[in-house]
């Protein structure tokens, strides 16, 4: 126990920093069933293949006999017309959506916060009105409609699909950046560092960007949600992984027909979907209480 | 118009002014004063007076409009990074808030380490882990909180760490704007202290701007009133606190809140102001202060009051001063 | 002069925060109380915890993390913090508060009049348009605001960081009530605008039954404002007492050192504060709160929290350097 009258020794500041964050994270329920669901998501997706009950069932198969199976105890989610495990199937589709997801962040984030950064730093000049404008170009066009646009360009394909959507993500990232970095501008210690004659480029990345980062986090965690359900809307109408390959989007659109006897073929994948959504969403929120600021 | 000849900073007629929706606002209307070489020299003046922006100019924030700021005889009224690189080293600042001043996400190392990066004051590595050290050192702090972050330190010694940071590269005028009022009392005592002990040891020149005038009484070797963007009165402290012969410096004085009896007696007689505050942006003919001024008379609506040396080494702009 | 009748009481107060890394003992048993009519005021420096206290009196401290560990406040007679609802109601009828940040308290969204417009129609109904008015523009007069008028139709974001503390000022004004808080009132304002609103505040009270407490590290607006004076450090009161008697002779060695720091006009240089920080309210210190900064430092202050002694008539102090005096009973 602490002797009284004295405090205790700092640990290393950045571990006590984030031990403190984990703890207000911690005190919201909401939060932390975000963060499960998202990790066992993960989990299952990067395992997809060890622990579907039928992987094979995640290509090319037939097996008429079982086809149109409703959920049991040896197809927990059913089969689908072709006889295939809807489950397995559904662990497969998890892949793609997720990769899906991380890839349009990957894409999207570092071009559009770059963006937001130069524009901001350099405020009310040519650069500031260029790069905005150019921004605001691409946020006029519906993001459905851009990331449809963009991908029908090319062969089908998740991959081509997660450039469609990441042309018409990066401007929102390049807003955000740029209100933060616009206010973080006015900052003593930005101006002391220019003041000293420090470049232009030393600011923005040294003393702005890391500043920025924070609101990041929770903006990407609740986009992954939204990026998920475009990309499924995408496969709904064909772009996107092409069949025998599962996807959650072409699995509700091919068992909608079905319904609503067959309900099991659409609802599932479905269902899944608004799974990631939530996950995310969750976590995205507990992020966003984490990186507010505390008060006593 | 310094005591000795030997200045370092010549300020000479400048003039800053803002435009605003409601019009051209004139900060700083025409100010010229002297900083010797190991002098302090305060700027007082309530919000609005234009002291804080007759620092910003010398400190290479804005470009005066008008008039001339001369550094060890070079012209430095121009933006800091269109200055030289000797009178962007040697003049350094302390700001009024250190939470502000210092970049939350950067240990107090990295933040001693940038000006001696930005002025390469020596090779790279253990010259400047030294040079690191020593500054954290000469103002009073612990080596161990080099690793720290500025969120684990308090008030006064994040004002602290931003002095290390003015002191780093070697500077000879340190201007510093309000760099007590954010902290407690007691804390001001010693930051106050260790400032005066600095600039003792050093040599170095301060621009201390401020409007507490007990902290101005104690610590400055040489006060220039401001109003409304001009200066009113300069002198010597202690001349200035005893013989104070601008009306404005005068109400001032009379209206601080002190702690004891004893204090009372060191204030001038009390001069209560009279009429309207006037609008900057609007300004009032002649004499900034004749709209408030218990004494004012035609001339003072008419004609402005220039700086004349009333006594020796005593400065004042009013009609009545003028000999 | 003040009423016997104590308006405000506030018994051995325990106030504590939950945080993360354990619970804050902000207050630690403060008793001070106010009477009809009188000027309190209360000195201490930052943290140590004088707007908690404020804030509990005019129930607005967060609940959760804040936990009333102990005490009792007593308005008007009665404890507020025992039928929750009807102290609030109480509270907010009776107490007005003015706070430290002008920009935080006023919505951005509103102007100076639907402020003031809120506030009268609150006091009562039946009032003309015109009458408001007129009741709002003489309420700005009183503050010195310049250009009442346009200030009425301006918007917070419009007016300077001094203007706000006025409509501050102005608002509570407003509403007719027995006790007025004001958090530093005029940390923001120019030294000679700060005498003007001092005056003003101090008029309005004298004669009047309204009482004040005044919270402000600024010593000299406390002295010319103030009947008397409560001393805070680190969650206790170090020592209390008439202003005037106060500010001459302080007994406490914090409050002595925080006098000593003070820069005088007399020109005799600035003492050097006082030695250390303020302790954590994790683990505070067993003893006396002070005493590891104290000069006087003696062995019990490390083991007891000393008690209330009576130095003299009226001067309160919780110090064992006067534990030869007579011990208080309040």
């Amino acid at each position: 126990m602490e002797k009284a009258g004295t405090t205790p020794k700092q640990a290393n500041p950045r571990w006590q920093r984030l031990k403190r964050r984990w703890y207000k994270f911690a005190s919201n329920p909401l939060s932390l069933l975000g963060l499960a669901v998202v990790i066992a998501l993960v989990v299952a997706a990067a395992f997809a293949y060890q622990i579907a009950p039928y992987p094979k069932h995640a290509g090319l198969f037939l097996d008429f006999a079982n086809a149109n199976q409703p959920p049991s105890l040896k197809h927990l989610a059913g089969t689908d017309v072709y006889g295939r495990d809807i489950l397995s199937r559904m662990l497969v589709g998890l892949r793609y959506s997720l990769a899906v997801g991380l890839l349009v962040l990957a894409l999207g984030v570092p071009s559009g916060v770059l963006m937001g950064l130069v524009a901001g730093y350099h405020r009310n000049t040519w650069v500031d009105t260029v790069v905005m404008r150019f921004t605001d170009l691409f946020m006029a066009i519906p993001p459905l409609i851009l990331a449809l646009v963009v991908a029908a360009m090319f062969t089908p394909g998740y991959f081509f699909v997660a450039i469609g959507i990441a042309t018409a993500w990066w401007p929102w990232y390049a807003r955000l950046t740029y209100s933060l970095v616009t206010s973080l501008s006015n900052e003593m210690y930005v101006k002391y560092a220019e003041l000293e004659g420090a470049k232009p480029r030393r600011i923005m990345f040294k003393e702005i960007l890391p500043n920025a980062v924070s609101p990041m986090f929770t903006k990407m965690s609740l986009d992954m949600g939204v990026i998920i359900i475009i990309a499924s809307s995408m496969s709904f109408v064909g772009l996107g992984v092409q069949p025998p390959k599962p996807s959650l989007g072409s699995m509700v659109s091919g068992g909608i027909q079905y319904l609503p006897e067959q309900w099991w073929i659409s609802v599932f994948p479905a269902a899944m979907v608004a799974l990631i959504v939530l996950g995310f969403n969750l976590l995205g929120d507990g992020l966003r209480d984490v990186f507010a600021i505390e008060e006593i | 118009m310094t005591s000795d000849g030997n200045s370092i900073l010549e300020v000479r007629g400048l003039i800053k002014q803002f435009k605003t929706r409601y019009g051209i606002l004139v900060a700083v209307a025409g100010v010229s004063f002297d900083i010797g070489a190991g002098e302090i020299f305060g700027l007082v003046g309530e919000s609005g007076s234009g002291k804080t922006t007759v620092g910003s100019a010398i400190v290479g924030m804005y470009k005066g409009d008008g008039g001339e700021i001369l550094y060890k005889g070079e012209d430095i009224n121009k933006l800091a990074s269109q200055r030289s690189k000797r009178s962007k080293r040697e003049i350094q600042m302390v700001f009024q808030d250190p939470g502000g001043s210092l970049n939350p996400r950067q240990t107090i190392r990295q933040i001693l380490l940038l000006p001696l990066e930005l002025h390469q004051q020596a090779k790279r590595g253990r010259a400047w882990d030294d040079l690191v050290s020593e500054a954290i050192s000469k103002v009073g702090l612990p080596l161990s909180y080099l690793d720290k972050y500025p969120q684990a330190i308090g008030g006064g010694e994040k004002q602290l760490v931003c002095i290390a940071r003015a002191l780093a590269p070697d500077p000879y005028l340190i201007v510093l704007d309000e760099p007590t009022s954010a902290l407690d009392v007691s804390i001001q005592a010693k930051i106050s202290n260790k400032l005066l002990e600095l600039q003792k040891e050093y040599g170095l020149s301060y621009l201390f701007i401020t409007h507490n005038l007990g902290l101005v009484r104690n610590l400055v070797h040489r006060t220039g009133i401001m109003y409304l963007g001009k200066l009113c009165e300069m002198a010597e402290t202690r001349e200035f606190f005893t013989e104070p012969l601008h009306p404005y410096t005068q109400m001032l004085l009379s209206s601080i809140p002190v702690l004891s009896d004893e204090e009372e007696q060191y204030k001038p007689t009390k001069v209560k102001p009279v009429g309207e505050i006037p609008n900057p942006i609007n300004r009032p003919t002649g004499c900034g202060f004749h709209t408030r001024c218990p004494f004012g008379t035609g001339i003072c609506r008419e004609q402005e009051p220039g700086m004349h040396e009333a006594k020796d080494g005593h400065f004042v702009a009013c009609h009545l001063h003028t000999g | 002069m003040a009423g016997d009748k104590k308006l405000l009481q506030v018994k051995d107060l325990l106030v504590s925060y939950k945080v993360y890394e354990g619970l804050l003992r902000v207050l630690n048993g403060v008793n001070l109380c106010v009477r009809e009519g009188e000027r309190v005021g209360l000195i201490g420096e930052t943290g140590c915890g004088k707007t908690t206290i404020l804030k509990t009196i005019v129930m607005i401290v967060p609940m959760p993390p804040a936990r009333l560990e102990g005490g009792v406040v007593f308005f008007k007679g009665t404890d507020i913090h025992r039928d929750r609802k009807a102290g609030i109601r109480s509270v907010r009828k009776g107490v007005s508060m003015i706070l430290q940040d002008p920009t935080a308290a006023l919505n951005p969204t509103l102007s100076v009049r639907t402020f003031m417009a809120d506030v009268l129609k609150g006091k009562s109904q039946r009032m003309s348009k015109a009458e408001r008015n007129s009741l709002m523009q003489e309420a700005l007069e009183k503050v010195a605001m310049p250009f009442p008028e346009r200030v009425l139709d301006s918007y917070p974001v419009q007016l300077s960081g001094g203007m706000r503390q006025r409509v501050c000022i102005a608002l509570a004004l407003l509403k007719d009530v027995d006790l007025l808080l004001a958090d530093e009132p005029t940390t923001s304002l120019d030294v000679t605008i700060e005498e003007q609103i001092l005056e003003l505040l101090n008029d309005l009270i004298q004669g009047s039954k309204k009482s004040t407490i005044l919270v402000s590290h600024a010593l000299g607006a406390i002295r010319k404002m103030t009947d008397r004076v409560y001393v805070m450090y680190a969650g206790d009161i170090a020592e209390s007492g008439p202003a005037e008697a106060l500010f001459e002779q302080p007994f406490h060695p914090y409050t002595r050192g925080l006098f000593a720091a003070t820069p005088r006009l007399t020109g005799a240089g600035i003492s050097d504060g006082i030695a250390g920080e303020i302790p954590s309210y994790l683990y505070p210190p067993r003893g006396c709160r002070f005493s590891p900064r104290c000069p006087e430092r003696m062995p019990i202050c490390d083991e007891e929290k000393p008690p209330v002694f009576q130095p003299q008539e009226q001067r309160e102090v919780s110090c064992h350097l006067y534990a030869s005096l007579t011990k208080s009973e309040s």
